[in-house]
This record gives C-alpha cells, sequence and structure tokens, in this order.
C-alpha cells in the first residue's frame, strides 16, 4: 500500500541485492521495504542502518496491521452472520448480530481512513 | 500490574531509542566543533562572533543556525516526527481492529473509541511541541 509513496522518498533504498520477499499468510515481512545487502555469508539480508530504518520498518508494521485488520472485520462479519441466520426470529439476538456487523465495518472505515490519510501526507510531501 | 509493566517497557524504548541516538551524535558534533569548515562539517562562520557587543539580526540568526545544539535539536525532532507519524497510526489501526472485534458490546466500543481519541490526543501534543520549538528559538530552526 505504502510501496509507490516510499519508493519515490527514499529512492536509494531500493538500490541493492534482491531480498527474498517470504510472505506468511498474506503478511508482508517486516523488511518490506528495506534494501538488501550481502552479508559476510554472501546472502543477501536486510541493511538496517538505524535512525534511517524507523519509518520504513514503521509502515511495514503498519501494512501489516491493516492486513490483520482486514481478516478480523472479515471473520466478524461471518460470525455475525452466522448469528443471523441462526437467530430464528429472536429479535434481540437479530439486533445483536446487525450491530455485530455494524460494529466491525465502523472498524474497518477506521483502519482504511487512517491508512489513506497516512497515504495522503506522504504524497503530498513530495510535491 | 499491567500498568506499571506498560510504563516500564516505555521507558526503556524510549531510553534506548534516546541514548542509540544521542550517543554517537555527540562525540560527532564535538569533532565538528572543534574544526568548524572541515569537510562535512557546517560551513566556517566567517565574520559573525557570538560574544560581539551589539549583535545585528544577521549574525545572531547565523549564530543560531550553527549552534551544534539546535542542529541535534533539528535531527531529533524530525526522527520523532517519523516515530510518532507511526506509532499514532498504528494506535488508530489498533483501535479500529479493537472496533471490529467489539461484538454488540457498548463497553468495548467505548474502549475502541477512547484509544483511538487518545492517539489524536498524543498527535495534537506532538504538534503543541513541534509548534513551541518554533516559536522559543529565533528565526525558526526548522526548515
Amino acid at each position: 500500500m505504502f510501496a509507490v509513496v516510499f519508493a519515490k522518498l527514499f529512492p536509494t533504498l531500493f538500490i541493492g541485492c534482491d531480498l527474498s520477499s517470504s510472505s506468511f499468510f498474506f503478511l508482508p515481512p517486516w523488511w518490506e521495504y528495506l534494501k538488501g545487502a550481502p552479508d559476510e555469508l554472501g546472502q543477501c539480508s536486510p541493511a538496517v542502518n538505524f535512525p534511517h530504518v524507523i519509518l520504513p520498518v514503521g509502515l511495514a508494521l503498519l501494512d501489516i496491521m491493516i492486513r490483520l485488520a482486514g481478516f478480523v472485520a472479515i471473520i466478524s462479519i461471518i460470525i455475525a452472520g452466522v448469528a443471523y441466520i441462526t437467530s430464528s426470529g429472536d429479535p434481540t439476538k437479530a439486533a445483536s448480530a446487525r450491530k455485530r456487523i455494524y460494529n466491525s465495518l465502523i472498524g474497518l472505515a477506521i483502519v482504511f481512513i487512517a491508512a489513506a490519510v497516512v497515504a495522503f501526507i506522504g504524497n503530498s510531501l513530495l510535491s | 500490574m499491567a500498568q506499571k509493566l506498560k510504563k516500564i517497557i516505555i521507558v526503556l524504548c524510549s531510553g534506548l531509542l534516546i541514548s542509540g541516538y544521542l550517543l554517537p551524535s555527540v562525540a560527532f558534533a564535538d569533532a565538528q566543533a572543534i574544526t568548524p569548515g572541515a569537510p562535512g562539517g557546517p560551513p566556517a562562520i566567517t565574520g559573525t562572533d557570538c560574544n560581539v557587543a551589539n549583535p545585528t539580526a544577521t549574525t545572531l540568526n547565523s549564530c543560531v543556525k550553527h549552534n551544534v545544539i539546535i542542529q541535534d535539536l533539528n535531527v531529533i525532532v524530525n526522527i520523532l516526527g517519523a516515530v510518532v507519524g507511526v506509532v499514532v497510526t498504528g494506535v488508530i489501526i489498533l483501535g479500529g481492529i479493537q472496533y471490529s472485534m467489539a461484538g454488540d458490546s457498548p463497553d468495548a466500543v467505548g474502549k475502541a473509541k477512547k484509544r483511538i481519541t487518545n492517539g489524536l490526543i498524543a498527535l495534537a501534543a506532538f504538534f503543541l511541541t513541534y509548534a513551541f520549538l518554533q516559536w522559543i528559538i529565533p528565526g525558526g530552526v526548522f526548515s
């Protein structure tokens, strides 16, 4: 999500050897936006120099959190849908399931608005 | 107990962050202060002595710009800006996740709202700090 903003902000971070971008359960690794450097074994490992990696690593963590939020919201909506189906005419159960769906959608909206604001500010810093 | 643990972790992290940055930078700044005008260091101050009896606005401004403490402050605030931006967005995203997991209980929704409000308060506090530094240092240091 932040990759385009980031490549424009720090073009020098993208020069280097190719890091293997393995993902675990659709989640990106924390070195997603770091450049690779050959280590003493000759393998490509992420280059970490302290004050400059705060932003890349932080943005990678935010990326992970956005995907987690998507999973959580979808699972919550599925649970609420099952509760709605099995409410069998009980008004309180149906209202509870509806409330759960509303809350998961509101949570998802908050997450995406926060991410969009960060991307917008990053883009406006460039020009 | 959990509150205490949180406080200890925050103090440890900020201490590590500050010491990890400050210690090398202070040594670096000293080396620069000995030889102004050296390659890679700040440009030499010509004709502007900070101890002159009647400093003009120009000499005072140059004096402030070449102050080692203010140059370090600039870098620290820039790093802090990156940290605050990432952490505040992370807190708001966490609040969103909490909102999604709240189900239909108003208590959990209230907790999520409180988390998001606290994140926004932290952002406002950082901007106030930034504005205060900009105001108190003559000439506006942060470019």
